[in-house]
């Protein structure tokens, strides 16, 4: 079931009603609701989820007597996850770069496997380190794992900040957030982004892949329509989440601070996918020595490793092993470069908004043929058959659109953040909450023409 | 307490309906500026009743198509998805009517690109002042297009009738039920006839009355209701599936087998099973319809068969069969005469476009190969009519016999 269906628009309701009327049964009533919301993947995505919940459960248990048992938890989840995600990458035809294009064809992998997965392990690391509680009750435990606005596509959230609030939700004290203005907007926000404009892009972005490019300007308006689109997915998808966890009474962390504003990777990579970026950060770059441990070398090394296992992560495709390598390259390597671009905002700007365009190509392409082909169309060598060339006009509206794009993120900055909504407390009223939630009725009305799962429901 | 709560809740309203307001203005401002192309619409709503057919094109409206590719579409005052033109057909001009499904109307490209205004210019260019009208319609079975062709397509006098028709929908079920549109039906008597029992239908009966006729007002004026009742249309709770558009030719094994025993000659009918015979009485109305058609016009009839060269082999016995069944039991001199439109096509690709499949005619961006033609698939079915349907002579004869 997907945020954007007027299914998910009634059960939401009916959810967030009960709540405001039985809040002492606030917790089992997000259990219930968390389970029939997942339920809509399958039964068995739902199998999976619950014997994961199951055994992770009860290995909390063990992980608090020693490394071993946390060494076979995370070793457990991870199998888990290779087993269900990265089988058919294993097979001798992945290698032959005929793998399926992975953001058209169906989705196989089981929803949300990748989060929830991510998000045990954490708490079995932070638990053995005592950095949180253990989490006793099961029916807590299932909440803390299965709660539903994030369990499909994240934010992966520590134990140390839902916990508690799954505590107060089962005591019965989950309290309105104070700014319904915030839960509502941020609803608002996720579902102009997802339906009005990721959804909007989609279908030029997948023909150009598809196709191939034509022409240069077709490979690099492809390569910045699709770094918009997945932007605006799947923070669409963040902002929808975060927003409903708040009108039901929980605080989840965003996920995204708008990255195409970033100077420079390591600012990127604050503000992109941030609950993934820090789990990648605790969990994977600093055990494995971060860059205090030894020099230059195995720094290297650690950053190409750990980018290259994020990209893994996002799929079963060589596309995001190379895309998350170059990263850890990239990454490593502006350290020469920024003592001078640090004085050159717009220069740096300019430049690493190119390779954030550049590297997305790799991503989104569905084999690395495909995206060298797409790269040689990029530089003039263009061998594709799809032109998103028009008019004069036309092409200067799409300039004067890409334009706005990019201003979109200065936008969303200035007005998508708590302290505006402070400085601005009188438009959290009962006028302004008409507003938006007829904006989001309506766009929830809106048929859609073909399928456009989120693209993050593929990783 | 109670004032505040009223207060608020009445706030609370009023947004609701500024909501509305501002997405009405918001969808009637994408229509009119560069960004109808990319930006979410609503759909036009195309469709009205008729009382011979069971529905048609409303005459006179203009929106957005947005399913498989956008396009700005009008209908002319007649009610076709063609440029504006007479019933009365101009001096010196020779008029073909094309009657078929979606594939015809071609929603989905501009209506420069319908196969049947690009034959229209080049039979133009060729031969002199021609028109071609294009009756096709989404959905259209071979009992709606004959419905149509007799009670509009007629009026505009053609000179030569043309049927794009499916082959497989000739053993369908649709093609037998007249509840939403015509059909053909036992009239009694164990012969076939076209039905109008649509007329009967709750929901006719609603779009023909007077609150139907607001209803058309109301979505050609206020966008969120084509929103709504294009939700409606497609189930409010359903999402669309992740299975992609009909592909151009399916395989259809089980409808071609049914028509190749319906179309196999001899057979006492009463040895036939129920299905096979129904089929066959089908064929015998609708051989019946094209004989009439012809002697009231005094005008040649062609049915330009898709899906007799099917892309799945193992069908091709099959198929064989029915092409050679279906030229013996339709086909009448020069009156009635049929045309294989997969071959036709395979033609104008092997001599004009050696590197290009059927499938490449089909579909748009990153679904090509699946669903309606596309401009190059328009290109191809033109050259292709042009090059079956025997114009020359057709119009030699009209001409001849004019004199």
């Amino acid at each position: 079931m997907s945020f954007d269906s007027p299914l998910f628009l009634i059960l939401f309701v009916v959810v967030f009603a009960w709540l405001r009327k039985f809040p002492k049964h606030g917790g089992m009533l997000l259990l219930a609701a968390s389970i029939i919301f997942y339920s809509f993947a399958g039964v068995m995505d739902m199998t999976l989820v619950i014997a994961m919940v199951c055994i992770n459960y009860l290995l909390s248990f063990y992980v608090l007597k020693g490394r071993r048992w946390l060494t076979l938890t995370i070793l457990t989840n991870l199998a888990v996850l290779a087993f269900f995600k990265y089988r058919h990458f294993l097979l001798p035809e992945a290698s032959s770069n005929q793998v399926r294009d992975f953001f058209n064809a169906d989705i196989l992998i089981p929803i949300g496997v990748s989060f929830y997965i991510f998000q045990a392990i954490a708490y079995q690391v932070d638990l053995y380190k005592g950095k949180t509680q253990h989490i006793r009750s099961f029916w807590h435990f299932s909440l803390f794992i299965l709660l539903f606005p994030h369990m499909m596509a994240g934010p992966i959230v520590r134990a140390n900040i839902l916990e508690p609030q799954v505590a107060k939700a089962y005591e019965g004290k989950i309290k309105g957030r104070r700014f319904w203005i915030i839960g509502l907007g941020l609803c608002l926000l996720g579902l102009v982004k997802k339906v009005g404009l990721a959804d909007s892009l989609s279908p030029f972005v997948d023909a150009v892949f598809y196709q191939g490019p034509s022409d240069t300007y077709t490979a690099w308006l492809g390569a910045i329509l699709f770094s918009f689109q997945i932007y605006f997915d799947f923070s669409g998808y963040s902002d929808i989440a975060v927003g409903i966890a708040y009108l039901m009474g929980f605080k989840l962390p965003m996920n995204f601070r708008q990255p195409y504003l970033a100077l420079n990777p390591k600012d990127f990579w604050q503000r992109w996918h941030i609950t993934l970026s820090t789990w990648i950060r605790d969990y994977l770059y600093i055990p494995l020595g971060g860059d205090r441990v030894g020099g230059v070398p195995r720094h290297f090394m650690v950053m190409v490793v750990t980018m290259g296992l994020a990209g893994l992560w996002h799929g079963a495709n060589w596309t995001f092993v190379i895309w998350g390598v170059i990263w850890g390259i990239y990454v490593w390597g502006w350290r020469f470069v920024a003592p001078i671009l640090n004085q050159e905002k717009v220069l740096s700007w300019m430049i690493h908004i190119t390779v954030v365009i550049l590297l997305w190509v790799m991503f989104r392409a569905e084999n690395v043929d495909r995206a060298i082909s797409f790269y040689k169309g990029m530089l003039g060598m263009a061998e594709g058959a799809y032109s998103l060339k028009g008019s004069s006009m036309e092409m200067f509206c799409t300039l004067i659109g890409v334009v706005l794009l990019f201003f979109s993120q200065l936008a969303e900055s200035k007005i998508a953040n708590y302290g505006w909504i402070k400085k601005h407390r009188g438009l959290d009223c009962p006028l302004i909450w008409g507003i938006m939630v007829g904006l989001i009725f309506w766009i929830i009305i809106l048929p859609k023409q073909i399928a456009n799962p989120f693209i993050y429901f593929r990783f | 307490m109670n004032r505040i709560r009223i207060s608020q809740l009445s706030a609370f309203c009023l947004g609701l309906v500024l909501a509305t307001f501002l997405s009405e203005i918001y969808l009637h401002l994408v229509e009119i500026s560069p960004a109808w192309k990319i930006l979410p619409a609503a759909e036009i709503s195309f469709y009205g009743p008729d009382k011979d057919v069971g529905y048609r094109i409303r005459a006179n409206v203009q929106g957005l198509w947005l399913s498989e590719n956008r396009a700005k579409i009008i209908s002319s005052s007649q009610g076709l998805r063609d440029h504006e033109t007479e019933f009365h057909p101009p001096l010196n001009t020779y008029r073909i009517a094309i009657v078929g499904d979606s594939i015809t109307e071609g929603l989905q490209v501009d209506v420069d690109e319908l196969f049947s205004e690009l034959m229209e210019k080049e039979l133009t260019l060729r031969y002199g002042k021609t028109e071609v009208i294009n009756l096709g319609m989404s959905g259209a079975s071979p009992a709606v297009q004959m419905a149509r062709m007799k009670s509009l397509g007629l009026q505009f006098s053609p000179n030569l009738m043309v049927f794009v028709v499916n082959v497989s929908d000739f053993a369908s079920s649709i093609i037998v039920s007249d509840a939403e549109y015509s059909g053909y039906v036992d009239s009694g008597n164990g012969e076939y006839v076209l039905g109008k029992g649509f007329r009967e239908n709750p929901s006719y009966k609603f779009r023909t009355s007077f609150n139907g006729h607001l209803f058309y007002q109301a979505m050609d004026n206020i966008r969120l209701i084509r929103l709504i009742n294009t939700r409606k249309n497609r189930g409010l709770m359903n999402q669309p599936s992740d299975t992609h558009p009909t592909v151009p030719q399916q395989c259809n094994g089980s409808r071609l087998g049914l028509l190749a025993e319906g179309l196999r000659d001899g057979g006492k009918t009463e040895k036939l099973r129920p299905d096979v015979l129904r089929t066959k009485k089908v064929l015998t109305a609708f051989r019946a319809d094209l004989q009439s058609l012809s002697k009231m016009t005094n005008a040649p009839v062609v049915l330009a068969i898709r899906g007799l060269s099917p892309i799945c082999g193992n069908e091709k016995q099959t198929t064989d069969k029915v092409a050679k069944g279906m030229k013996n039991f339709l086909s009448i001199g020069d009156e009635i005469t049929i045309v294989d439109l997969d071959n036709a096509v395979d033609g104008v690709l092997r001599e004009n476009y050696p590197k290009n499949s059927r499938l490449d005619m089909y579909g748009f961006g990153a679904r090509l190969g699946q669903g309606h033609l596309n401009p190059f698939g328009h290109q191809v079915v033109a050259k292709a009519l042009i090059n079956s349907l025997g114009i020359s002579k057709k119009r030699h004869l009209h001409e001849a016999g004019q004199s």
